[in-house]
């Protein structure tokens, strides 16, 4: 990487106010500046391009450093020093690159034409890397909002998708809708006729809320009410959900929305009206520079990109997603999901607790709240590969009862015996009798039932491509176990339907349930992955377009890291 | 929320998390940003978890504002006087960074208050670098000693190529914002605001603070100002700062107050906008209730739970002419 420590001497910046150069058509004679912004990509025919230091110290163009993973060979290529370049700050590069006649153009000589496009890539690419942390990413999930900035690999912040407004509940309760009190209250947009009686004017009444964990502090404290926006996974109260993102985006942030394009979600099925009120809010409100809705499923499918056993990176997959509310298995079709195949189960993060709970009461340990139930669950908690078995090794092995001390405020300390719940726990999964009487089916069969359900075509790739998401999924073991139970289901209904057709045999059929390290915030690692693309941007809708086409502009997205992309 | 505060959530989050964790080893590599283009990166390595490295970049400056090697004028002997033998700064700084700081997290001091109060002013880095030359100059009027550059206008960068002005005197400094907006209806709701914020200025309760101004053309004192930065589209806010609001502790809000200014405005432009949309929530709401009340009555549905045939114009034809 010898050229590109060179390059970090000095800032290396490219550019001149205003020119961008798109494809050239023609190929019209002489000589061609390229700034980099743009579409980099295009740039004509043939012929190395020549770099030459700038020393126009105040062009609109912003800093950025050539990031090391231009490769050295593309460097060479050009005729670029390899040895060093050492420009003092703020001064410029312009890569000028010569035309060639008309005649070359159209000609084929893909080996120098490449090269050339990918020195121009290369410095797209550049530009890009400074502009690529420019997305957000805003997950808004029923229970927990995770907000941060795309190319990282977890959010900046976690919170409750709660609002805490003032006047609270009792004072909505006629509507019923939590809206704020805001009604015919003169602000400045209504006319400062008043004149400066600024106390008369109850302008900041709207400003006065609280969101995420503070909200939920202050709904204790007198005077605010606790409203929470989303329900189901859908917005159920837009009002607040602007005020919502704005305090995300201002005060936890900190960031100028105008600046940056967002990365939202929404759940599947979400109906598209509800998409074109988010856009309304993105775009309308905080004049966002582009926006781009995704499905949560099909982020945690991007997001298992990075485990070691995923080779294709399709978007094909089944999606299991177990938060702390509910668990939903969602198949996905190269990039879109087949709604009427998802299956939702009433066991998740909560119950595992609650059961844990109740297992701490019966043998009546000295500490039984939910917060220490929790911390069980977190801490101890594996899946077993069969429960009858994982008793008796408990029997012969007494380490394997665990011990959980507690240490409160006070200074007092007590321990907690954590025994079989070890493996029980997360055992509900697959055994739900244990837990639940009116909810008996097992995990692994409604995978199964899901995928059966699903077009013929794509049921290949949906067993081949299980994928885990959530934090209930995290328990040692889950995916092993799953791939198991499930690969029994299919396995047994193909020695059946062989045995039936009288000696044909069957080619098989792969299961496998991919675990990752990103699971937990899956979908948010998912959607940072693809946002932090050079092509993400060119996905997005952009404030133009909302305001040339209308609402109607975000029914649709073209699908992201989809085929097509890199 | 009306005024930002100084720290940075989630920096400040990041070194409590670190300082409470500090023997466990943790990989930590973190980009983001921050409004008017400041961007942050935080890195610590496994091996050395005591050891945080945190750079920044800072927007880019406009021609006429005053940069020594990529930070603004007296920015390291603030870092100096702010953070002590805590901090380290790297020289070069990293690549593409104007500023790179290493901080030692075990050389921390070990009273719990006193802890947190600095890792709150490591937080707030950005306004210790960016606010720098703007607490040079309002120290000078708060000692009042006569500045060397009396009456001489200083640009300060507090967005991407664009600054704000100060203009000291004897006993006061004139602080001078152009505010610009991108988009043409922020443009009207910064100018009504601007007018507003000035209006607001003379109520009695506010009689301390400092004076106000708005106007829509460059004000007398930026004669002598370069041209592109005389070009504003919602108006010049000028303020008038006199040595009782930089005395003591009031000296840091100052400084932060007047270098997020224009976040501020652009903050309360976007609740604005957003509070327009609550109203025309509320109106399409009520104007589909009323379009609902009047549906005919004729589409209700029987107790049989069978609808009505609906009458098409022909048979109301025929049923009138009958």
């Amino acid at each position: 990487m010898a050229s590109a420590t060179a390059w970090q001497e000095g800032e290396v910046q490219l550019g001149h106010p205003g020119q961008t150069v798109r494809e050239h058509a023609g190929g019209a004679c002489g000589r061609n500046r390229v700034s980099g912004i743009g579409s980099g990509a295009d740039v004509g025919p043939p012929i190395p391009p020549v770099l030459r230091p700038h020393a126009d110290a105040y062009t609109r163009t912003s800093a950025c450093a050539l990031p090391p993973q231009i490769p050295e060979s593309s460097c060479k290529r050009v005729g670029l020093a390899t040895g060093s370049i050492q420009l003092p700050r703020n001064h410029y590069i312009t890569l000028v690159l010569p035309l060639s006649p008309p005649h070359h153009h159209g000609e084929s000589n893909p080996g120098r034409c490449h090269g050339q496009v990918r020195v121009a890539h290369a410095f797209a690419a550049k530009l890009r890397c400074r502009t690529a942390l420019l997305t957000l990413c805003l997950l808004s999930g029923t229970g927990y909002s995770k907000l941060g900035f795309a190319g990282n690999d977890s959010p900046s912040f976690v919170f409750p998708t709660a609002i805490a407004t003032k006047g609270g509940a009792s004072t909505t309760g006629g509507s019923g809708s939590g809206r704020p009190a805001v009604a015919n209250k003169p602000s400045f947009l209504t006319g400062g006729a008043g004149g400066g009686n600024l106390s008369a004017k109850r302008g900041t009444e709207d400003l006065d809320f609280f969101i995420g964990d503070e909200a939920l502090a202050a709904s204790a404290g007198p005077g605010y009410g606790i409203h929470y926006p989303i329900r189901h996974g859908q917005i159920e109260n837009w009002d607040q959900m602007e005020r919502f993102w704005s305090n995300s985006i201002f005060k936890y942030l900190r960031v100028e929305p105008e600046d940056h394009h967002f990365l939202l979600t929404e759940p599947p099925l979400n109906p598209p009206e509800n998409r074109e009120n988010t856009a309304e809010i993105m775009f309308e409100s905080f004049n966002c520079a582009g926006l781009y809705i995704a499905v949560q499923a099909v982020l945690a499918l991007a997001a298992s990109w990075t485990s070691k056993n995923v080779t294709d990176r399709s978007l094909t997959g089944t999606v299991i997603d177990s938060g702390e509310g509910v668990t939903h298995v969602i198949p996905v079709a190269e990039g879109y999901v087949i709604g009427s195949s998802i299956k939702s189960i009433p066991i998740a993060g909560r119950d595992i607790t609650y059961f844990v709970q109740s297992l701490l009461r019966d043998r009546g340990e000295p500490d039984s709240s939910l917060k220490t139930a929790e911390r069980i669950k977190e801490e101890y908690c594996y899946v077993s590969s069969d429960i009858v078995k994982e008793y008796a090794r408990f029997d012969r092995e007494p380490d394997r009862f665990a011990k959980h001390p507690i240490t409160y405020p006070n200074g007092k300390s007590v321990t907690v015996d954590v025994g079989y719940e070890r493996f029980l726990a997360p055992e509900i999964f697959f055994n739900p009798e244990i837990y639940s009487s009116d909810f008996l089916t097992p995990l692994p069969n409604i995978v199964d039932t899901v995928i059966q359900s699903s077009p013929i075509d794509v049921r290949r790739g949906l067993y081949h491509n299980i994928v885990l998401s959530g934090g209930s999924t995290l328990y040692k073991d889950f995916g092993r176990r799953l791939q198991r139970d499930i690969r029994t289901l299919v396995n047994t209904r193909i020695a059946a339907s062989e045995a039936r057709s009288g000696g044909a045999k069957s080619g098989g059929l792969d299961v496998s349930v991919i675990s990752h390290k990103r699971q937990r915030h899956g979908p948010w690692f998912g959607g940072s992955l693809l946002a932090s693309t050079p092509e993400f941007k060119s996905y997005c809708h952009t404030k133009a377009e909302w305001d040339e086409y209308g609402p109607s502009v975000v029914r649709r997205f073209a699908l992201l890291g989809g085929p097509g992309s890199t | 929320m009306i005024l930002l505060q100084s720290h940075s959530r989630f920096l400040l989050q990041t070194l409590l998390n670190r300082v409470q964790n500090l023997e466990k080893g943790v990989e930590l590599d973190y980009h983001w940003v921050e409004f008017d283009d400041v961007r942050y990166h935080i890195q610590v390595s496994m091996k050395n978890s005591h050891v945080l490295l945190l750079s920044m970049s800072l927007p880019t400056p406009p021609p006429e504002a005053i940069f020594f090697g990529g930070l603004p004028f007296g920015a390291i002997e603030a870092i100096k006087a702010a953070y002590g033998v805590l901090v380290q700064i790297l020289d070069p700084p990293r690549d593409g960074f104007n500023l790179t700081l290493k901080l030692n997290l075990s050389k921390l001091p070990p009273d719990e208050e006193h802890r947190h109060a600095l890792l709150v002013k490591i937080a707030s880095v950005r306004e210790v670098v960016l606010g720098a030359p703007l607490r040079v100059i309002l120290k000078q009027l708060a000692s009042r000693t006569i500045a060397p550059n009396l009456d001489r206008l200083v640009a300060i960068v507090h967005r991407p190529n664009e600054s704000f002005f100060l203009i000291p005197q004897v006993g006061k400094v004139t602080v001078v914002f152009p505010m610009r907006f991108k988009d043409s209806i922020d443009i009207v709701l910064a100018t009504s605001f601007l007018q507003e914020f000035v209006e607001a200025r003379r109520t009695a309760g506010l009689n301390n603070v400092p004076s106000c101004l708005w106007s829509s053309s460059p004000p007398l004192e930026l004669k002598g100002a370069p041209g592109e930065a005389l070009l504003a589209n919602a108006g010049f806010v000028t303020f008038v700062i006199f040595p009782r609001h930089v005395e003591g502790k009031k000296l840091d809000r100052t400084v932060w107050s007047l270098s997020t200014f224009h976040a501020y405005v652009s903050y309360h432009v976007k609740c604005s906008e957003g509070f327009m949309h609550t109203r025309m929530r509320r109106r399409v709401e009520s104007l589909i209730q009323a379009l609902d009340r009047a549906k005919p009555e004729n589409s209700k549905k029987t107790v049989q739970s069978r609808s009505f045939k609906r009458l098409s114009l022909n048979d109301a034809r025929t049923n009138s002419k009958s």
